[in-house]
C-alpha cells in the first residue's frame, strides 16, 4: 500500500490549497482510504480505485465551498458590540486615574478609582446587549435571520452578561467598602446604591434566562432591552431625582425608557407581521 | 438530515458507514456526492445535535464517529412527524383513482 501513501500524500498538498481545516481533511482521507480499499477487494487497480475514490468524494472546493458556508460571518452589530467594549475598557481605566490623581492614592480613592472602572465597564456591556436587542428587533423587521446568526447573538450576549454581572457585582461591593470608610456605612439604600442593586438583580436574573430558555433566543434578546432601562435608570436615574428634576435629563430619561418599552414590545410581535413587503 | 439523524439513532457511525448505509437501504436509489455529507455532519455538531469523537478501529485507522444528542433526538421527531405528514398528504393525492 506503499502507492496509496504516496496518492493520499499528493492528494492532501492539493486539498491542503483550498483552506480545508487539517482535522477535515483527516475525515476526508479516513473516507478516501475506506472506499479505495473497498474498490481494491473488488477486483480494481489500486490507481483506478483511488481514482474513482477521489471522483466519488467529489472535489475539494465544491466541498470546500460548503464549509465556507458554515462560517456565517460576524454580524456587523456584534462587531461593533465588541470594539465598543474595547473602547469602553480603555477610557474607564483612565477616568480612575484622574481621580487617583487628583484625590491622591490613599486607600478610598484607589476603591472609589476602581469602583468606577468595574461599575462603568459593566454598566456598558449591559447596555450593549441591550443595544443587539434593538439592532435585531430592528433587523427582524426587514429579514429573517439564520439559525447561526440568533445562536451567535446569543452566545455573545451571555458572554457580555457574565462580564457585566462580575464587573457590577464587584463595582458595588467596592461602593460599599468605600461607602464605610468615607460615610461610615456599608449601606444605605440611596438612590445610587438601589441602582446598583438592581443592576446586578438584573443581570444575574439575564444569565439564569439564558439557562432556562434555551430555544428562545428571540425572547432573551428582547427582554435585554429590559436591562437597558434599569441601567439608565440606576446609572442616570440619581442624577435627575437631584436638582434637575424637570430639566432636560429627566426628559431624556423618560424617552429613553419608552423607546424601549416599545422595542420591547414589538420584539414579541411574531415573526412577519413587521416585514416590509416588496411584492406590490 | 432525517436520514444521517435516523442512521445515528440505531448507533454511533462515521462519514464512510453512514454513506453505505444510505446507499444499501435504498438500493441505491439515493446517492449523492460523498464529500458534501461532512459539512452537513459538522453543522450538526456546531448545533450540538451530533457529538463527535475520533477513536481507532480494529485495523488500527482512526475513524470520526458521529452519536445522536438528545437535541438531536427531538430534531429527528419533529421531522419524522413532518415527513410522514408530506409522505401521507401525497399517498392520497397519488392514490390510483377508482371511478
Amino acid at each position: 500500500m506503499h502507492n496509496l501513501e504516496e496518492l493520499i500524500t499528493e492528494w492532501r498538498k492539493t486539498a491542503g490549497m483550498h483552506n480545508v481545516g487539517a482535522e477535515t481533511l483527516d475525515e476526508l482521507e479516513t473516507h478516501l482510504r475506506e472506499t479505495t480499499e473497498r474498490l481494491v477487494r473488488s477486483g480494481t487497480s489500486l490507481s483506478d480505485a483511488f481514482q474513482r475514490a477521489v471522483a466519488d468524494l467529489g472535489t475539494i472546493s465544491g466541498i470546500a465551498s460548503e464549509f465556507r458556508k458554515l462560517d456565517e460571518p460576524l454580524w456587523l452589530p456584534i462587531k461593533l458590540a465588541i470594539g465598543a467594549i474595547g473602547i469602553t475598557t480603555f477610557a474607564a481605566m483612565v477616568v480612575p486615574m484622574l481621580v487617583i490623581a487628583r484625590s491622591g492614592s490613599g486607600p478610598s480613592s484607589v476603591l472609589l478609582a476602581t469602583h468606577i472602572f468595574t461599575v462603568t465597564l459593566g454598566y456598558t456591556a449591559t447596555l450593549l446587549i441591550g443595544g443587539l436587542g434593538i439592532c435585531s428587533v430592528s433587523q427582524r423587521c426587514f429579514e429573517d435571520f439564520p439559525t447561526s446568526r440568533w445562536h451567535s447573538i446569543r452566545r455573545v450576549s451571555l458572554l457580555l452578561a457574565t462580564i457585566a454581572l462580575f464587573f457590577t457585582a464587584i463595582g458595588v461591593f467596592l461602593a460599599m467598602v468605600w461607602a464605610k470608610i468615607e460615610w461610615g456605612r456599608y449601606w444605605a439604600w440611596d438612590s445610587k446604591e438601589i441602582g446598583g442593586l438592581s443592576a446586578v438583580v438584573w443581570l444575574a436574573c439575564y444569565v439564569l434566562a439564558h439557562r432556562f430558555f434555551k430555544n428562545s433566543s428571540r425572547g432573551i434578546l428582547a427582554i435585554s432591552m429590559l436591562g437597558n432601562i434599569v441601567i439608565s435608570l440606576a446609572w442616570f436615574g440619581p442624577r435627575v431625582n437631584g436638582l434637575l428634576q424637570y430639566g432636560t435629563r429627566s426628559v431624556l430619561l423618560t424617552v429613553a425608557v419608552l423607546v424601549h418599552l416599545a422595542f420591547f414590545a414589538i420584539g414579541f410581535v411574531p415573526a412577519g407581521r413587521l416585514r416590509l413587503r416588496n411584492d406590490g | 438530515m432525517p436520514l444521517i439523524l435516523s442512521i445515528l439513532s440505531e448507533g454511533d457511525s462515521y462519514g464512510y458507514a453512514i454513506i453505505q448505509r444510505v446507499k444499501e437501504l435504498s438500493g441505491g436509489k439515493i446517492g449523492w456526492i460523498d464529500g458534501m455529507l461532512y459539512p452537513v455532519l459538522h453543522w450538526l455538531e456546531d448545533r450540538r445535535i451530533v457529538r463527535s469523537r475520533w477513536e481507532k478501529a480494529g485495523s488500527g485507522r482512526k475513524r470520526k464517529y458521529y452519536s445522536i444528542q438528545p437535541a438531536g433526538g427531538q430534531t429527528l421527531r419533529d421531522q419524522k412527524e413532518q415527513w410522514i405528514a408530506v409522505t401521507s398528504t401525497l399517498n392520497q393525492i397519488w392514490r390510483p383513482q377508482h371511478a
